[in-house]
């Protein structure tokens, strides 16, 4: 058992215990030395040199029961709330995996037909069920939902064209340890059957070798974030990302005007809500993961508190465009 | 893994679809289940310490 697992046990057992001693020994005391407390506040006001020490300690023991009793409330009612939002989120994942299982199962069945014969494309109608989930997820809202693939370059490799694509990275290139580069042809939105997704522009993400400068962050939100981790990340409101950046990042005024502006564009409206997850090889335990995937939307808080099981039930899904993905980039290995 | 050559697949910014027909037809598939699925509200309650559930299913309107 780690030490963070010993503190979630011994915390609240304190806690319960001392809730229930405390009172005892303030009892104890009172009948021991009932004079002493029962003078010790007017001793308080004119003379507090003088209060003995059973008054003292039982005056320190009421304020001790009085704080304790207040975080019991609090922690009671912070687990409550956690487990509610917990059988909501599984009562919800519940609800919607046979809808989930069935787009699954057209998934396989796009892949085994014609993920040989066309990957790219195959690989956007796994791009098309994903975002048609995070859209079922959400309600079936009237927002543009859309996915897509960033593969991960590492710096020595990059082409020129790859570096002419990177955005907002005012560094040099030697700190720089590779960059998540867009692929139009992995890009799809939900309701053009898989076409590519025409609101996208050319972009490279950087990946800096620092992933911190003086305890802030140098790593953007979204699919970089999710790309270091080799999990996920999510961003309710991009309208919010600036303000983060200035906030947690150690990034330049520079940078962050640049992000500014890319937001302001088309493309960038387009990613107002986002989860990024990173693409990683059942085979690929350790070193970088193969790329980002990202579900977008073009209006705020997309998943919401389902997020965490949207993942989850989008595994199968996920691992299928990690296969194709690993392909496709095998057979450009030389 | 090798990503050497990786300038040959980047294709950002092509125009145009070339979806095959096929899998365009497993994207509507794919769309009209998403579309017409309803909604379902499952709520799980455990019966007395037994460790068992049951599953009792909602359908919203």
């Amino acid at each position: 058992m780690r030490m963070s697992s010993y503190g979630k046990v011994l915390v609240p057992a304190f806690l319960d215990l001392a809730v229930i001693v405390l009172p005892v020994a303030i009892g104890a005391i009172v009948g021991k030395w009932p004079e002493d407390v029962a003078k010790a506040h007017l001793r308080l006001a004119t003379s507090p040199g003088d209060v003995s020490w059973p008054a003292t300690a039982f005056w320190c023991g009421c304020g001790a029961a009085f704080v304790l009793a207040a975080l019991n409330v609090i922690r009671n009612r912070a687990e409550a709330s956690k487990a509610e939002r917990l059988a909501k989120a599984r009562d919800y994942a519940l609800g919607v995996q046979p809808v989930v299982n069935s787009l699954v199962d057209l998934c396989r069945e796009a892949i085994a037909t014609y993920g040989k014969q066309h990957p790219d494309a195959a690989l956007r109608v796994l791009l098309d069920a994903i975002a048609q989930v995070a859209w079922f997820y959400d309600g079936k809202p009237a927002a543009r939902y859309a996915a897509n693939v960033m593969f991960y370059v590492p710096a020595e490799r990059a082409t020129e064209n790859q570096f002419v694509r990177l955005s907002f990275w005012d560094g040099e290139r030697t700190a720089l340890r590779g960059m998540l580069d867009l692929q139009h042809e992995w890009s799809t939105a939900v309701g053009t059957t898989g076409a590519r997704d025409a609101m996208l522009t050319p972009i490279a993400l950087p990946i800096p070798k620092d992933e911190r400068a003086g305890g802030k962050h140098r790593v953007l939100p979204g699919a970089p974030q999710a790309f270091i981790r080799r999990d996920s990340d999510f961003k309710q409101d991009s309208a919010d990302l600036v303000h983060w950046c200035k906030k947690y990042g150690a990034f330049s005024s520079r940078v962050r005007d640049e992000l500014a502006q890319y937001l302001a564009t088309p493309a960038g409206k387009t990613t107002r809500s986002l989860v990024s997850i990173s693409i990683i090889h059942p085979s690929q335990a350790h070193g970088d993961p193969m790329g980002v995937l990202n579900i977008h939307r073009n209006i705020p808080g997309m998943l919401g508190e389902n997020a965490a099981s949207f993942i989850l039930a989008t595994r199968p899904i996920q691992a299928f465009i990690a296969e194709l993905l690993a392909k496709k980039l095998a057979r450009k290995q030389v | 893994m090798s990503l050497r050559g990786t300038e040959e697949i980047v294709v950002a910014g092509t125009e145009g679809d070339d979806t095959p027909t096929e899998l365009r037809d497993v994207a509507k598939r794919i769309a009209k289940i998403a579309a017409n699925a309803k909604p379902v509200r499952l709520e799980i309650v455990e019966r007395e310490g037994r460790g068992h559930f049951s599953v009792s299913q909602e359908v919203d309107e």
